[in-house]
Order: C-alpha cells, then sequence, then structure tokens
C-alpha cells in the first residue's frame, strides 16, 4: 500500500502530501518516519470507534435553519465528513472520490442512509456552505440525494467537540491561511456512534456499501449481504473489508452439512419406504431369506439417492451393492464440489480482488499463520477417514460372499469367456437368477483378464495359475454387458459378453433347455449354438473372412499348407486335434495364440462342431 | 525497454575483432556442435535435454492423436486392433519415460537448479553429460521398438502378457532399464550438488521451493529406479530364458510383477508430480508478488509426499489383491493426498491480497491449481475401495492421471518454460499470444479430458479399440478437445519459436524474482555469475522494485547505487 499512497500523494501540494504522510506514519518504520514541520504536529486521525457523537450540538443548515444533529442522525446510517468550501484542493478531492463510491453502493441517500458534512472553517457562512453543496450534488448526480445530504456550519466551540469525538485532528495554518486535515469520512451508526474510518481520497464502493450495511444494525441490506459481512470484515488500514478465514472455513463447513444433510436425509426416507416394503409379503423369497447378512447390512450403508444429475452418469445399478456404490460416489462428489467451489472461487476471486493494478504494487498480508494451516489440514483428514471408513466398508461388504451362494465357474481366456454351471453345462454368456447371491470361482487360462459388469459395480481380475473369487446379488433383470477390464491383447476390447439376468423361476428352465442342447437339436444346428456359445466365433469366422484364426468356410476337405510346410487335407481328426491341441499343426500364415479346449468340450459337443463345419461348405 | 539491450550487454567482453567468441554467455562462449555434444556446461545440457524431451512429446502427442482419431467412432476408423494397441502402448510408454519424468528435473532443473542455488555448475557435470546420453540411448531403443515388432503391452508392461506376446518387448524393456539410470544419474547429481555446493547463506531454509522438490523427487528417483532396473531385468530374463518368475506356467506369480513394478511407478507418480509443485510454488508467489504462504508446510509437505509416495503402490491393483492389503493400500492412499491438499491451500493464501500479475507463466500456474485441484480430488474416488472397484481400468483412471499429468505436470512444465525461457535465451516472448495459447490449452484440455470422467463412470473400460456405441457421443467430444489441444501446444510452440527468432532482449530480471538466477545477466555467463553470491531470502519480493533506469527490477536495497548490470545482490569478490 505505501508507495502506492506516495505515487499518489506526488501530485498533491505540499499540505496534502504532509498530512498524507501523516496517516501512512503509523505504517512506516522509525527510520524512515519523515521530520514534519511543527504546525503539523497534531494533526491527523485518532480512531475512536464506538464513541457516540455530542448529538444535542447545534449547527446551521444550508438553508439557513438551526438543527440539532439528533434530528439528522437518526434511524439510518450517516456517513460523517469534516471538510471546508475553501479547502484549495483536498476537500473537493476527498467528497468527488466519496460521491464516485455512493454512485455504485446501490443503496439510496436519504432513504437506507444520510450524508452530513460539517465545515470545519467557523468562519463559513450558510452561502458558501450552499454552494459547496450545490456543486457536490449535481456531482453526485442521482435525484432526490438532496434531501440526504445536509452541509453544516457552526461555532468553533461546536465544531471541535464533534471532531474531538470522532478523533479528527486537524490545525489552522494562519501563513497558508489553510487548514491542515486529514482525508477521511466516518460510518455513524443511527443511534450516533462512530463504526467505521474511510481514508484517503478514493474508496472502495463495496467496502462502503458493507460498511453502510454494518451500521445500519440489521435495517438495510440482503441475507447475502450478511454472509458477506459474516465471512468479510473490516480493515481500518487497507480501507475495504477483507476475508476472515476462520468464519470462511465456517460457512464451508455449515455448507458441507447442509449438502449432505439434502443428500442424506432424502434417502433415509427412501430407506425407511424400503424397508415397509420389504416387509410385505411376496418381495421375502427365500433366497432372501438365504442371504440375510448382506440384506442387513445394506439397511446400514444404504442411504441411496443419487442426484438425478448424478445418476445420469452412472449406467443402470442392477445389483444389491450398486446403490451403495453409487451414494459413496455421491458422497465424495459433494465432498468435492464443496472443496472445488471453494478454492476455485477463492482463485477467481483473489486474481480479480489483488489484480495488480499500478506496476510497482507489492503484495501484502501474512506468509504464515500455523493455526490456519494446522486447520486445512485437520479438516480434510477427518473428511478422509470418513471416505476411506465407508469405502473399505462397502468393499469388505462387496468381498465377503454369503454363505451357499450361487456358485458359477468362469475361465476367461484370450478373448471368450466361458462360464460353467453347476451341472457341467458351459455357456459364454452369464446367466444368473433374480435376487439370488452369485459367487463366481475363476481362473484364466493364458494372462491376466478381468470380469467388469458395470451394472453391477463389480470387477475383479482373473489371474492365471490360481482362483480369484467375487459375488453379487442382481436386483433387476435383463441383459448387461459384460467386460474384460485388464488389456489381454490384440481384441481385448472384443472380449465383450452378456450378464443375463432371468426373473424368479425362470433361470433353473433355461439351464435345463440350455444343457440339453444336442437332445434336442440335430448335430448340425447344435454345433452352430456352441460355435457362437463357446467362443469359437471370436477368431474363427464362418463366411470366409479373415480373423484371427482360419475361417470355417469351406474348408472341410479341402488341403491347407502348415506352417511346418507340409500340406494336410482338413478332415475329422484335424479339426478335433485343433480343438484339443491347437498348437500341434497351425496353418500357415496364422500364429500360434489357440488356447486348447481339452476337457472344456465333451466328445458330442466336438463332433456337433464338426458338423457344422462340415456344414459350411 | 530501451535500456534492456544496454543492461545485459554489459557483462559483455569488449568485441575483440570478427569471428573471435563472445564469451559473455553461455550459448555464446564456444561455437561448433561439438562444444554442445561433449559440453559439460549444466546450462548446455539442460538446453539439450529440452529439446529432447520435447521431440519426445511431440511424438507421444502424435500418437495420441491417433489413438484419438481411432475412437472417433465404436468400430474400425483408420488402424487395426493390432496397430491401436501399438500406439497405445507408445504412447503411454514415451510420455511417461521419455517426457513426463526427465521433462522438469533433467530439462528445466538441469539448468535452473545450480544457477538458483548460487553454483558454478552442478556436482558432477560428466555424470551430468552422460545422464543425457543414457537418456539418448534409451530413447532409441524405445523407438527402435516401434520401427521392430512394435509394442503391444501397455507402458505397464503386465506379465503374463508380455512374456508371452511377440512384440519387441525386450527391445523396450531394455530402453526403460537405460532411461533408468538416467535418471539415477540425475539424482545423484541433485542430490550431492544441494548438499556440497550451497553458496555462503544458502541455508536449507532458505533454498527455494523448487529446488526443495527437486531434491525430494532425487530422493525418490535414487531410491525407487532400481527396483524398476531390476524388475525389467527379470521380465527380459524370463522372457529370453523362461526362468519363472512371473509366469505362472514355470510356477511363477505375475502378481509379484505387479508389486515391483508399482513400487517404482507409483514413487514416479511423485516424481512427475513434485517438480511441478514446486514450479508453481515459485510462480504463484513470484507473479503475486508476495512471500510464499507457509513456505515451511510447503517444504515438509514435499519432502513426506516423497516418503508416503513408497507405501501406497498397492492401491493399482485393489482388484487383484486381498482384502486386507487392499484395506490397509487405501488408508496409505488417503494418507499422502494431505499434502497435496496443504499445497493447494498455501497458495491459495499466497494469492491473497498479493499484487496478482497475469503473465503467461502465472496463467499456466492458475491453469495448473485448477486443473490439479480436479485430478486430485477425483483420486478420492478411486483411494475409496468400494467406488474404486466400479471405476478401476475405466476411462474414469484415465482422466483421473491425465488430469494429474498432463493438467499437472504438464501444465506447470510450461509454466516453468515460459518463466525461464527469458533466462534460458535472453529473450522474450509476445506476452499476449502467451497468455492466449495458454487458455486455449486450458479450455481444449478439459474438453478433452473431462468426458471421460464421464465415460468411466459410465463403465467405459480403457484400452478398448472397439466399444458400445452408447459411449460415442462422448468420445467425439474427447476427440475433438485432443486435437484442439493439439493445435493450442503448437500455438504455445511457436510463441517460443518466434521469440528465438525475433524476440526482444530480455532484461536480468524481467518478472521481478528474488531467487538467484534473477541476478545474473540473461543469458548467464559461462559460469553462471560474475561474482560469488550471498544467498538472501528468495522471497522478499517486496525488496524487489523496478528500476526506470534500467528497465529492470533491482534490490530496493540496492536502488541508485547499483551500477548497470551488476548482480542486485551483495557479493563477495571471486
Amino acid at each position: 500500500m505505501l508507495p502506492k499512497t506516495i505515487s499518489r500523494a506526488r501530485w498533491l501540494p505540499h499540505l496534502a502530501l504532509s498530512t498524507f504522510l501523516l496517516l501512512s506514519s503509523s505504517r512506516l518504520t522509525g527510520a524512515d518516519e519523515p521530520t514534519l514541520p511543527s504546525q503539523l504536529e497534531g494533526v491527523g486521525v485518532e480512531e475512536r470507534t464506538g464513541e457516540t457523537l455530542p448529538l444535542s450540538l447545534q449547527f446551521r443548515t444550508h438553508d439557513d435553519r438551526n438543527v440539532r444533529l439528533n434530528q439528522l442522525i437518526a434511524d439510518r446510517p450517516t456517513i460523517l465528513s469534516l471538510n471546508y468550501s475553501r479547502c484549495p484542493l483536498l476537500c473537493t478531492l476527498q467528497l468527488q472520490g466519496l460521491v464516485d463510491a455512493l454512485r455504485e453502493v446501490e443503496l439510496d441517500p436519504g432513504t437506507d442512509f444520510d450524508l452530513v458534512s460539517i465545515s470545519i472553517d467557523p468562519l463559513e457562512t450558510v452561502a458558501q456552505s450552499a454552494l459547496a453543496r450545490e456543486k457536490h450534488l449535481r456531482a453526485y448526480g442521482v435525484a432526490g440525494a438532496g434531501d440526504g445530504w445536509h452541509f453544516l456550519t457552526g461555532t468553533r466551540e461546536n465544531i471541535r467537540r464533534v471532531s474531538d469525538s470522532v478523533g479528527f485532528k486537524y490545525e489552522y495554518l494562519p501563513n497558508q491561511r489553510e487548514y491542515a486535515h486529514a482525508a477521511v469520512f466516518m460510518v455513524i451508526t443511527p443511534d450516533g456512534r462512530v463504526s467505521h474510518y474511510f481514508y484517503g481520497v478514493q474508496y472502495d464502493p463495496t467496502a462502503v456499501r458493507l460498511a453502510l450495511i454494518e451500521s445500519s444494525e440489521g435495517r438495510l441490506g440482503s441475507a447475502f449481504d450478511q454472509l458477506l459481512l459474516f465471512c468479510f470484515h473490516y480493515d481500518a488500514q487497507a480501507g475495504r473489508y477483507g476475508p476472515v478465514a476462520k468464519n470462511i472455513m465456517s460457512v464451508g463447513g455449515a455448507m458441507t452439512v447442509v449438502l449432505l444433510a439434502l443428500w442424506l436425509v432424502p434417502a433415509w426416507l427412501r430407506r425407511k419406504s424400503r424397508g415397509s416394503d420389504s416387509s410385505s409379503p411376496g418381495f421375502s423369497t427365500s433366497t432372501n431369506e438365504a442371504a440375510p447378512a448382506p440384506a442387513a447390512s445394506r439397511q446400514v450403508l444404504a442411504p441411496a439417492l443419487v442426484l438425478p444429475a448424478i445418476s445420469s452418469w452412472f449406467p443402470e445399478s442392477a445389483s444389491s451393492v450398486a446403490d451403495n456404490v453409487d451414494w459413496l460416489f455421491g458422497f465424495i462428489l459433494a465432498i468435492c464440489v464443496v472443496f472445488f467451489v471453494l478454492i476455485v472461487g477463492l482463485l477467481v476471486y483473489f486474481v480479480i480482488r489483488y489484480r495488480r493494478t499500478a506496476e510497482h504494487r507489492v503484495g501484502s498480508g501474512p506468509s504464515h499463520n500455523t493455526r490456519l494451516e494446522i486447520t486445512w489440514s485437520v479438516i480434510p483428514f477427518l473428511l478422509l477417514v470418513m471416505i476411506f471408513g465407508y469405502g473399505a466398508y462397502g468393499f469388505v461388504q462387496m468381498s465377503s460372499p454369503p454363505e451357499n451362494a450361487y456358485e458359477i465357474r468362469v475361465t476367461a481366456k484370450m478373448w471368450s469367456w466361458s462360464f460353467q454351471y453347476p451341472n457341467g453345462y458351459i455357456d459364454n454368456e452369464l446367466h444368473v437368477p433374480v435376487d439370488r447371491p452369485v459367487r463366481l470361482v475363476m481362473k484364466s487360462d493364458d494372462v491376466i483378464h478381468s470380469l467388469y459388469v458395470p451394472a453391477f459395480r463389480v470387477k475383479q481380475d482373473l489371474i492365471p495359475g490360481r482362483y480369484t473369487k467375487m459375488w453379487f446379488e442382481a436386483t433387476e433383470t435383463g441383459s448387461f454387458p459384460l467386460f474384460c477390464a485388464e488389456y489381454c491383447g490384440q481384441q481385448h476390447s472384443d472380449m465383450i459378453t452378456n450378464a443375463i439376468v432371468h426373473p424368479p423361476g425362470e433361470f433353473d428352465r433355461w439351464l435345463d433347455e440350455a444343457s440339453n442342447l444336442l437332445k434336442t437339436l440335430t448335430p448340425a444346428k447344435a454345433g452352430e449354438v456352441l460355435y457362437t456359445r463357446r467362443g469359437c466365433a471370436q477368431c474363427h469366422s464362418n463366411d470366409g473372412s479373415r480373423r484371427v484364426g482360419p475361417s470355417f468356410y469351406n474348408v472341410f476337405g479341402s488341403t491347407q499348407r502348415m506352417s511346418t510346410g507340409e500340406d494336410l487335407v482338413v478332415d475329422e481328426n484335424y479339426i478335433r486335434e485343433s480343438i484339443v491341441e491347437p498348437q500341434a499343426k497351425v496353418r500357415e500364415g496364422y500364429r500360434p495364440v489357440m488356447p486348447t479346449y481339452q476337457g472344456q468340450l465333451k466328445d458330442d459337443e466336438l463332433d456337433a462342431l464338426i458338423e457344422y463345419i462340415k456344414k459350411l461348405n | 525497454m530501451s535500456a534492456t539491450t544496454q543492461q545485459t550487454g554489459v557483462n559483455r567482453l569488449p568485441s575483440t575483432g570478427k569471428g573471435a567468441p563472445d564469451h559473455s554467455n553461455y550459448l555464446t562462449a564456444s561455437r561448433g556442435l561439438c562444444s554442445w555434444l561433449f559440453t559439460l556446461d549444466h546450462k548446455r545440457i539442460g538446453v539439450m535435454y529440452l529439446i529432447s524431451v520435447l521431440g519426445a512429446f511431440l511424438v507421444g502427442g502424435l500418437l495420441a492423436l491417433a489413438i484419438r482419431l481411432e475412437l472417433l467412432t465404436p468400430e474400425k476408423t483408420v488402424m487395426e486392433a493390432d496397430t491401436y494397441n501399438h500406439a497405445f502402448t507408445l504412447h503411454g510408454a514415451v510420455m511417461v519415460f521419455l517426457f513426463i519424468i526427465p521433462s522438469i528435473p533433467a530439462a528445466l532443473g538441469n539448468f535452473v537448479l545450480p544457477v538458483m542455488l548460487g553454483a558454478k555448475d552442478v556436482a558432477f557435470p560428466r555424470i551430468n553429460l552422460a545422464s543425457y546420453y543414457l537418456w539418448v540411448f534409451g530413447a532409441v531403443f524405445l523407438l527402435a521398438a516401434i520401427a521392430l515388432n512394435g509394442l503391444d503391452t501397455g507402458w505397464t508392461f503386465y506379465t503374463p502378457y508380455s512374456t508371452t506376446t511377440n512384440s519387441s518387448v525386450i527391445t523396450a524393456t531394455a530402453g526403460v532399464f537405460i532411461l533408468g539410470f538416467s535418471s539415477i544419474f540425475t539424482g545423484i547429481n541433485f542430490i550431492a550438488t544441494l548438499h556440497t555446493m550451497r553458496p555462503k547463506g544458502m541455508t536449507w531454509f532458505r533454498m527455494p521451493l523448487f529446488l526443495w522438490s527437486l531434491y525430494a523427487t532425487s530422493i525418490i528417483q535414487v531410491l525407487a529406479t532400481p527396483v524398476l532396473s531390476i524388475t525389467l531385468l527379470l521380465l527380459i530374463a524370463e522372457k529370453a530364458l523362461g526362468i519363472g518368475i512371473f509366469d505362472p506356467k514355470l510356477g511363477g506369480d505375475p502378481v509379484l510383477y505387479q508389486h515391483f513394478f508399482w513400487f517404482y511407478s507409483h514413487p514416479a507418480v511423485y516424481i512427475m508430480i513434485l517438480p511441478a509443485m514446486g514450479i508453481i510454488s515459485e510462480l504463484i508467489s513470484v507473479f503475486s508478488r508476495k512471500r510464499i504462504f507457509g513456505y515451511r508446510f510447503i517444504a515438509y509437505s514435499s519432502i513426506a509426499i516423497a516418503l508416503l509416495g513408497f507405501l501406497v503402490w498397492g492401491h493399482h491393483m485393489f482388484t487383484s489383491s486381498t482384502k486386507l492389503a487392499a484395506v490397509i493400500f487405501s488408508a496409505l492412499t488417503f494418507s499422502v493426498s494431505i499434502p497435496s491438499g496443504i499445497k493447494v491451500f498455501n497458495w491459495l493464501a499466497t494469492l491473497y491480497k498479493g499484487s496478482i500479475s497475469l503473465a503467461t507463466p502465472m496463467c499456466y500456474a492458475l491453469s495448473f491449481i485448477f486443473l490439479f485441484t480436479i485430478g486430485g480430488l477425483t483420486g478420492l474416488f478411486l483411494g475409496a475401495l468400494a467406488t474404486d472397484v466400479h471405476l478401476h481400468d475405466t476411462y474414469f483412471v484415465v482422466a483421473h492421471f491425465h488430469y494429474v499429468m498432463m493438467g499437472g505436470t504438464l501444465v506447470a512444465f510450461l509454466g516453468g518454460l515460459f518463466y525461464w525461457w527469458p533466462k534460458m535465451i535472453g529473450k522474450m516472448y509476445s506476452e499476449q499470444w502467451g497468455r492466449i495459447s495458454c487458455l486455449f490449452i486450458f479450455a481444449a484440455f478439459n474438453l478433452a479430458f473431462f468426458p471421460m470422467f464421464i465415460l468411466g463412470t459410465r463403465g467405459m473400460p480403457r484400452r478398448y479399440y472397439n466399444y458400445l456405441p452408447e459411449y460415442q457421443a462422448l468420445h467425439v467430444v474427447a476427440t475433438i478437445g485432443a486435437f484442439l489441444l493439439g493445435i493450442g501446444l503448437m500455438m504455445a510452440a511457436a510463441v517460443l519459436v518466434h521469440s528465438l527468432l525475433r524476440g526482444k532482449p530480455a532484461p536480468a530480471n524481467p518478472w521481478g524474482a528474488a531467487t538467484l538466477e534473477w541476478c545474473t545477466s540473461s543469458p548467464p555467463p559461462l559460469h553462471n555469475f560474475e561474482r560469488t553470491q550471498i544467498a538472501n531470502d528468495p522471497y522478499a519480493l517486496n525488496e524487489i522494485v523496478f528500476d526506470e533506469e534500467l528497465g529492470d527490477f533491482v534490490r530496493s536495497a540496492d536502488e541508485g547505487t547499483t551500477q548497470p548490470g551488476s548482480p542486485a545482490t551483495p557479493q563477495l569478490p571471486v
């Protein structure tokens, strides 16, 4: 601030320069303090915030009436300035700066606040003060301002008593026939107490507005103004309102609580209504009773409302854990949004508010505040503990399968899935019954894969050489995409299948039908079904187009060259060998990447596939 | 600015006639290609690193654009699946190993660290040059993998895929192995320099925060990189000899590889982000013309991040590890987010009541805070176990680390480059175009990567060549953003190239900074300073004032007495 003040002072007359320096002197170090001409000693301002003005004093108005101060200062906050109309420059500048600021405060003089300018020159005539008033009102340019701006003259003693009560010290300089005084105005509360000082000749309109609102003691200002006043306190040195970290954090904390409440309360209400649903007959099926543990735990963690905007981010939720995951996502998102708005809001505000306006201005403000720093370490820490707790709790639930869950064995290989049901039947799609816990016991035949059903919010890696397990309970019927989520080579992105959730009772019927494929269909038809269900179609086309493996189209009976260079006729034996022992004889021009189906296809299934390939000629 | 030429010219010896080398600065001290290729000057090595890593960034960036182009449609757009897999693998490997890890420490750090410290050079100039050539050899190996069979494992080289694929895994991992040594050499050099070459008055707590962050980074480089080197050697041995450490068919454990790999690669994330944070601390302070808020908290938080960073590798494996391990690693992961948060709050507090100038480097610094905040906060979703299971290996992760690595490290790197550019090259650039390029990059970046958060939440797995049609709209937005981002980066490059050719000469201290590198001429003389420096308070920015006569900033204590061109700090005769 200091260099700015000095640079501004350069074009002011000597007198004003001295008074400015005087005002700044409290901020100067002793060594830098300028020596003052003796007559300037005792000029300045001693702040008397809270002091009551002598309201009974009588002054003369510009239209030549006698008034007591308490006739003018009542009901409304008042801006009080001490000037005199013969002042060569400073008073004009100051009042000009004042009206410049007032034009932007969006408050009306005469209704929201009053202005009182008392002349410090006891010799000033009513005519002079009326003239000065007219000049400044013209500059103000707001209709009706005249009712709210009073220019007063009075006796030497009355002037002294008012100026002393606000700590305004001025001296008469007989040589120059001028007054040495400071440029300052005060804001006075409706009951006549001094509340704010504004120094200089330029004022921040926001600060003036907030000062008036604060001084009105609740009679002025919107709720937003009150919030601002809570977060920003008046800094008399800087002449503006600065943020109060503690209060801002309180507001931030309150906002967090409100947001969380908005989040949680509807969720709890919804859970309540859900609870009554589940007690209704029909919902409580035998499968549900078979798994009381996760159902009960869901009650604890269940608040499951997701803001509409966020829920559209998510795929449909179709498992017992999905709502918990979405809830936690929403919870973390709420925290993130609060912090993001706080950080970016402050960032933008500071950048605008503290923009470098003068090339030479340096920053001020603290460079260290242990208390503040500990606060902003501890609050996030506590929130993180909460997030961690919810996350870990949900995870433990998700990875603890209930007893007697329905078990399906999963095998992944490049680049297909196979799901084996308890009766030994294998399918390339995952079929499960609704509302019944399902446990997957999984292995990989080649590299690491990962089974991921976005609608169930579950994912688990399949690692060669060991079994991994996961479980879920589907709550919605339908077909949901099932992805491989761990990169596994060329056709990683084609390792997609479906998780099909059957309505109650229909799963068993489906399994029965599917398992007896060979008995109900002709071998060639059954072979066609196996061709798609068992993942052959992933690499072998049936229309002659080239994929990773040779096409089945027109291949049976043909002569093909192997990678070893020998020629072979593709017959039943070659096809059978290629399925159970794929690396034995690899066609020329193809990579030896096919995994073995040894033990995974039964004899009659192999026969059916061979019949199907024969039929493609 | 008219006084500027006079000012920078002062350190120059009188010209001794045509053809005689002009010894006034490191760029002109000697001539010829060999004087660069065999230089031991840390500044020249820094500049060579800078050119090289920018070349690598161009390669990685073009690969990124190829990937985004392919993802424009759910099916094949321009390339086959194999080509796509090679493209994203090399994009990752080139960006991580050739660009991000060396970008700030090796390129900017090499140039800035000794000058900022007030030293003549790094402790081991020959090791420094060796580290550069190791980088070059590593890069040749890594890029040779493209020319040979390509590389399709993903930059993580997960076993057993990497031991069974027939692409050039051995060539590429050998390249990364060599790059690891380059990184270790740089780390050792910086640690030794910071310990032994601090001038009089430069106590640990008078070191600028950028140096603290480089110190923390170097510790990680020296401690973690050997683990990667050993892992990659084992991988090569596994692939070439079939010794059976990682391959389950031979009795190995594929998850062991993941543990080894992330034990390096997670700390490596902090190798990437810590120096970026250091740069931001400098920029925010200088362009707010205010002392950095909470100096000690920031300095300690760098060290805390470096140490805690070693304990969190397991969070890359929540979906492949045991329940207990996952819970422990989740807790540790959250603990490392606190020091990062502290830094963001400290930067904000520095802005408070500052005198904020929106010069180009500051625009990058503010972009960094915005993007890094998003990147950091979205980390919470991935640290929390229940949500991570859903989001792991989806585009959410892709978006998260691009916000941290690119929105964080790259943007800070650009900020640092624009900040030290006048010092490195001795030329100013167009402020206006610098700011426009920054704004463009910022907007395009968000357009390219924010949709990926939504894609990931909706379940789109990463590293997918084909995808379900429902994801297409967001992919199209991301692709448009990626190409705009490419244009923005080209704009930034054009600003710098223009400055190189046509820029006005830079004064010694164009930003009014208080650290030592601004006390010497721009560009600095061969031995950095004409006189030995005594370190002053690096954040006494209120003491730096603009001197109209010199057209430059000087320390106010010296105002009026400083002769043109003499450093603005107290000094001892050599």
